[in-house]
C-alpha cells in the first residue's frame, strides 16, 4: 500500500489548481468559469489542510480552509449575480461577448 | 562828414508799447483773407477782400505816423522807440526778444513800406479786379503777408526778428511771382527768385555767425580740446575790470561808461531794463546827458549779442574796446570784419539783386505789376541796402568791406543799365533799371554816405513805384500788352498816366527839382571824394573817382533808356490794335527774337509772347475794344500821389552846398548812423561843377532818346542795330548771363543730382537689396532647419506615440480571458526567471 504523504496531497492540490486554471482560461460559459474558480480555491484548500496536517499542526490551516469555503460561497453568489447581469445585458453568458471594455 | 560827436553815447531807449500794432494789421488782414477771402469772393462780396487788405495797410500807416510824431517830439539822442513783446529765447548771456524798435532809419523805412504799400494796395484794386486768375483774395493775402514780413524786417530789434522778416519777404515774393502758377514759366520764375535768394541768405547767416563769433561767442577759443565750454576771451575779461577771469565770468560783462570819471565798474547783476528804468526816471529831469553823468555811469553790455542796439553801443563806444578787438581778429589770415561785411553783403546781393545774384529780379516781372512795384522796386529789394545802412558801424570798421560793396554796386549799376538799353518789354526795362538803381544805393552805403544811400532808397521807392504802376496802367490800357513796340502815342489816350510817367522819368534821370537828382548826385559826389576805400586790405584811393566816372556813364544810360521807354510808349502813333503786320517789315527784331524765344532756357518775357498771340489779341479785343483807354481812378489817383511824392521828397535832401545846412534827411538819420567816414573836403564850386555834370549826363541821355525815339518814325535805331547786330544780340539777350548760369550752375547741379540719384538708385539701393537678399537667404536656411530638424523631431515623437498607441490598442480586446492569458504568461515568466536565476 502506497504510503500517502504530503507530496501526494500537494500533487492533488496542484492538479486541482491547474484544472481550475485551465477551466477559467478556456471555458466560454461564465458559469463554467465560476466553477473553475471553485476548483482553484479548493486546490488551495487542499494545500492549506495538507500543510496544516504535515507541517504545522494545530488548526489554523483548517480554519483558513473553512474561511476559504465561506468566501467561495459568497464569491459564487456574487459571481452568479454578475453572470445574471451579464446575461441581462448581452443575452448570453458567453464571456467572449462581454467585451465592451475593449478600447 | 561830421556825424556829430553827440551820437557817440549809448542809445537811450524810449518805450512805445504800441509799435506791435504796425505789423499786426497786415497780419490780421492776411489771416482774414486767407480764411474767409474765398467766401467773400464766392458770395459776391469781392469788395470786402480789398476793404480788409487796404484798410489794414492804412491803419498800419496811421500808427506809423503816430510813432513818427512821437519821435519828432523827442530830442535827437532819444529817438529810439522800443516795444518788447516777449522773450523768444535766452542762451547764456544772449537774450533774444520778440521786440520792435524804431530809430530814425527804420522809421523812414516803416513809413515808406506802409505808405507806398498802402498806395499800391489801392492801385491793386483797379489792376487786379478783372484778373484772369480769379483769385483776388489770394493776391491780397500774399500782399498783406508781404507787408507784415517787410515790417518785421525793418522794425526788428534784433537779427532774429529781422531774419524772420527777411525770409518772410522772400517767401511772399515767391508766392506773388508765381501768382499765375498755372503758367509754367511764371512758376519757374518764382522758384528762381526763391533759390537765388536762398544763396544770399546763406551769406547773411554766415556773416552773422562770424560777427557773433568775433564778439566773443567763440567756443574753446584758447585751443582747449575740452568741448564747448564757453569762455569770454581774455580781452573781455580785461574790459569788465574784474580781479580775475573767474570773477569776470561770474559777472555779465558790462562796461560802465559816461560821466567824467568814467570809472570802469563791474555791475554784473544790473540788468539792462534796470538801466532803462533809471533813464526813464531821469528823463523827467530834462537834460539827459548831464543826468546820465550824474547817475554815475551807463552800463553797456558787451560780448556776443543779436540785438542791434547792444551791438551798436558796444561797437561805437570806444571805451569798450570792442571795435579794436574786432579789428584785430582774423580768420585764416583774413580780417574778420572784412569777411563779416562781405558775407552780410552777399545776403544783400541776393535780396537786392546785385551782381552776380541779380538774375532773379528781371524774371520776377512774371508777377502782377503791383507786385513788381511794391516788392521788386520799392521795398523788398531795398532790404539789402537797409541792412547795410543798419549795420553801418560794422561796415565802417572795414574799408575792404566797404570797397567791396561800392565796387559791386557800381558794376551792377553800369551792367544793368546797359541791358536796359535794348529791351522791348516795358517791365523788363524797369526791372533792369531797378537793378541799376539798387547799384547806386550800394555805391552810397559802400562809400560811407549812408544817409544818401537811404535817401536814394526813399526817392527810388517813389519814382520807381510810380514808373512801375504807370507801366501797369499802360499794360492795362493796352489790354495786357507789354511790348513797347506795340504801344506808342498813348499820351492821347492816357494823359494822367503819361504825365506821371514823365515826372517819374524826370526824377530817375536826375534832373533838378525832382528827387533822383539830389540822391544820385550826393552819392556820386561823395564817391568821388571818398579816400578810404580798400579792396582785400589794399587801399585803393582810385576807386572813388573810378566809381564816379562809371556812375556818370550809368546815369547817362539810365536817362537814355528811361526816356526811350517814355517816347516809345507815349509818343508817335499807336502801333497796337489792328495793324500788327507792317511793323515786322520795318523792324528786323522779329527775326532776331525768334531764336531767342525758341530757347527753352532763355530769358522769358513776363507775358508769354511779344508777337501777337491770337488768343491774347482775341481776349483784348473781345473784352475792351481796339483803342487803349485811361485806367480807373484808383489807379490814376495813386499815380498822381506817387508822382507828387517823387518831386516833393527832394526837399528832404537839398544839398548842403545850396542851403548852407545839412540836408533834412541827413539830420534826421544821423542818430542811426554813428559811423564816421572821412571825405576829402573839396570846394563848393567843384560840387556845383559835378552837379552840372550830373545834369548834363541826364540831358545827354534824354537828347539821344529824343533823337532816336521821339515819334517812333526815326529809322536810326533800326539802322544802328543792323550795323552792330552782334553786339545788339549779346546785350538784348542780357549778355547771356542766364545761359551762363545755366551752364555753370544749373546744369552741373542737375547733373550732380542725377548722378547722386543714380548712385542712390544703383549703389545704395543695391547694397540695401544685397543685405536684404543675404538676410533672406539666411532666413530661408533657418526656416528649412526649423522645418525639417526641429519640427521633424517634434513630429517624430508625436508620430511614434500615435503609432505605438495604435499598435498597442489591439492588446486590449475587452475579453477577460485574454487578460488572463497575459497574467498567466507573466506568472510563468516570473517562475521561469526564478528558476533561471537560481
Amino acid at each position: 500500500m502506497l504510503n500517502v504523504g504530503l507530496q501526494h496531497f500537494l500533487v492533488v492540490g496542484a492538479l486541482l489548481f491547474s484544472l481550475g486554471l485551465l477551466t477559467v482560461a478556456t471555458r466560454r460559459n461564465a458559469v463554467g468559469v465560476l466553477m473553475g474558480v471553485e476548483l482553484i480555491l479548493n486546490g488551495a484548500n487542499v494545500n492549506f489542510v495538507a500543510f496544516n496536517h504535515y507541517v504545522t499542526g494545530g488548526v489554523s490551516g483548517q480554519v483558513f480552509a473553512l474561511f476559504v469555503i465561506v468566501l467561495a460561497a459568497a464569491e459564487a453568489a456574487v459571481g452568479l449575480a454578475i453572470v445574471l447581469a451579464i446575461f441581462q445585458t448581452f443575452r448570453s453568458i458567453d464571456v467572449r461577448h462581454a467585451d465592451t471594455m475593449r478600447e | 562828414m561830421e556825424h556829430a560827436t553827440h551820437s557817440l553815447g549809448p542809445i537811450l531807449v524810449e518805450q512805445a508799447r504800441y509799435l506791435w500794432l504796425i505789423p499786426i494789421f497786415p497780419l490780421v488782414g492776411a489771416l482774414v483773407n486767407v480764411l474767409f477771402g474765398w467766401r467773400f469772393e464766392r458770395s459776391g462780396n469781392k469788395r470786402l477782400v480789398h476793404l480788409v487788405a487796404v484798410g489794414a495797410l492804412w491803419l498800419s500807416f496811421l500808427v506809423a505816423v503816430a510813432a513818427f510824431v512821437q519821435m519828432l517830439r523827442l530830442p535827437a539822442e532819444r529817438r529810439f522807440l522800443q516795444d518788447t513783446l516777449w522773450n523768444l529765447f535766452t542762451a547764456g548771456r544772449v537774450t533774444v526778444d520778440l521786440a520792435f524798435a524804431l530809430d530814425p532809419l527804420s522809421m523812414m523805412m516803416t513809413l515808406v513800406v506802409t505808405f507806398i504799400g498802402a498806395l499800391i494796395h489801392v492801385f491793386s484794386i483797379g489792376y487786379m479786379w478783372d484778373d484772369e486768375a480769379k483769385a483776388y483774395w489770394r493776391f491780397f493775402t500774399w500782399l498783406n503777408l508781404f507787408v507784415f514780413s517787410m515790417l518785421l524786417l525793418v522794425m526788428g530789434d534784433n537779427f532774429v526778428v529781422m531774419f524772420f522778416g527777411w525770409e518772410g519777404v522772400g517767401l511772399c515774393s515767391y508766392g506773388l511771382i508765381s501768382y499765375y502758377y498755372t503758367d509754367r514759366e511764371k512758376a519757374a520764375a518764382g522758384m528762381k527768385a526763391f533759390v537765388v535768394n536762398r544763396f544770399g541768405d546763406f551769406g547773411f547767416i554766415i556773416g552773422l555767425f562770424l560777427l557773433f563769433w568775433g564778439l566773443g561767442g567763440a567756443w574753446a577759443l584758447s585751443g582747449r580740446a575740452g568741448g564747448p565750454s564757453y569762455q569770454p576771451t581774455a580781452g573781455m575779461n580785461a574790459m569788465a575790470g574784474a580781479a580775475d577771469a573767474a570773477a569776470s565770468l561770474a559777472l555779465a560783462p558790462e562796461v560802465a561808461v559816461g560821466g567824467e570819471h568814467g570809472a570802469v565798474a563791474e555791475h554784473g547783476a544790473v540788468a539792462e531794463h534796470g538801466a532803462a528804468a533809471e533813464h526813464g526816471a531821469v528823463a523827467e529831469h530834462g537834460a539827459v546827458a548831464a543826468a546820465a553823468a550824474a547817475a554815475g555811469a551807463t552800463r553797456i553790455k558787451v560780448g556776443p549779442t543779436l540785438n542791434f542796439r547792444e551791438l551798436r553801443d558796444q561797437v561805437v563806444i570806444e571805451k569798450t574796446g570792442i571795435a579794436e578787438h574786432l579789428k584785430g581778429q582774423k580768420v585764416w589770415g583774413i580780417a574778420l570784419l572784412a569777411l563779416v561785411g562781405i558775407f552780410f553783403f552777399v545776403g544783400a546781393m541776393g535780396k537786392s539783386a546785385q551782381l552776380p545774384l541779380y538774375v532773379w529780379l528781371p524774371d520776377a516781372m512774371a508777377g502782377p505789376t503791383p507786385v513788381s512795384a511794391l516788392i521788386h522796386a520799392a521795398t523788398m529789394v531795398t532790404a539789402g541796402v537797409y541792412m547795410v545802412a543798419r549795420l553801418n558801424f560794422v561796415f565802417a570798421l572795414s574799408p575792404s568791406a566797404m570797397g567791396w560793396v561800392a565796387l559791386i554796386g557800381i558794376l551792377t549799376a553800369v551792367f544793368a543799365a546797359s541791358i536796359g538799353f535794348f529791351q522791348y518789354d516795358i517791365k523788363k526795362v524797369l526791372a533792369y533799371s531797378t537793378v541799376s538803381q539798387l547799384g547806386f544805393m550800394f555805391i552810397g552805403v559802400g562809400v560811407g554816405i549812408y544817409w544818401a544811400g537811404a535817401y536814394h532808397l526813399l526817392t527810388h521807392a517813389f519814382f520807381k513805384a510810380c514808373l512801375f504802376l504807370g507801366s501797369g496802367s499802360v499794360i492795362l490800357g493796352c489790354h495786357h500788352e507789354q511790348d513797347m513796340r506795340k504801344m506808342g502815342g498813348l499820351k492821347k489816350y492816357m494823359p494822367i498816366t503819361r504825365w506821371t510817367y514823365l515826372i517819374a522819368c524826370w526824377a530817375i534821370a536826375g534832373f533838378p527839382w525832382a528827387s533822383g537828382f539830389y540822391s544820385k548826385d550826393e552819392i556820386l559826389w561823395k564817391a568821388f571824394t571818398s579816400e578810404h576805400l580798400a579792396l582785400f586790405g589794399v587801399a585803393t584811393p582810385w576807386l572813388g573817382p573810378a566809381i564816379y566816372i562809371a556812375g556818370i556813364v550809368a546815369a547817362t544810360g539810365t536817362s537814355f533808356y528811361m526816356f526811350r521807354s517814355y517816347f516809345m510808349t507815349f509818343t508817335g502813333e499807336y502801333r497796337g490794335g489792328a495793324g500788327h503786320g507792317h511793323e515786322h517789315g520795318e523792324d528786323p527784331h522779329a527775326s532776331v527774337a525768334a531764336p531767342h524765344h525758341a530757347d527753352p532756357h532763355g530769358h522769358h518775357d513776363a507775358h508769354p509772347a511779344p508777337d501777337p498771340a491770337p488768343a491774347h489779341a482775341a481776349h483784348g479785343h473781345g473784352a475792351h475794344g481796339h483803342t487803349p483807354h485811361e485806367s480807373p481812378w484808383t489807379i490814376t489817383l495813386v499815380l498822381v500821389v506817387l508822382a507828387a511824392g517823387a518831386v516833393l521828397v527832394s526837399f528832404l535832401g537839398l544839398p548842403a552846398a545850396w542851403t548852407g545846412h545839412e540836408p533834412l534827411l541827413e539830420h534826421w538819420l544821423s542818430p542811426s548812423i554813428p559811423a564816421e567816414i572821412a571825405f576829402a573836403h573839396k570846394p563848393h564850386s567843384m560840387e556845383y561843377l559835378f552837379q552840372a555834370i550830373g545834369v548834363g549826363a541826364g540831358a545827354v541821355g534824354f537828347f539821344f532818346a529824343w533823337l532816336l525815339y521821339k515819334d517812333g518814325r526815326s529809322t536810326v535805331p533800326a539802322r544802328l542795330k543792323e550795323r552792330f547786330i552782334g553786339f545788339w544780340t549779346v546785350v538784348y539777350n542780357k549778355y547771356y548771363v542766364d545761359e551762363l548760369y545755366d551752364l555753370v550752375v544749373i546744369r552741373p547741379s542737375l547733373a550732380f543730382s542725377r548722378a547722386m540719384s543714380w548712385i542712390d538708385g544703383h549703389i545704395i539701393d543695391a547694397l540695401v537689396n544685397l543685405t536684404g537678399t543675404i538676410t533672406r537667404g539666411f532666413a530661408g536656411i533657418d526656416g528649412w532647419i526649423d522645418k525639417f530638424f526641429v519640427d521633424g523631431a517634434v513630429n517624430a515623437v508625436a508620430t511614434l506615440t500615435i503609432e505605438g498607441g495604435r499598435s498597442l490598442r489591439r492588446i486590449q480586446t475587452g475579453r477577460i480571458q485574454t487578460y488572463l492569458y497575459g497574467a498567466l504568461a507573466g506568472g510563468l515568466a516570473v517562475i521561469l526567471l526564478n528558476f533561471l536565476i537560481h
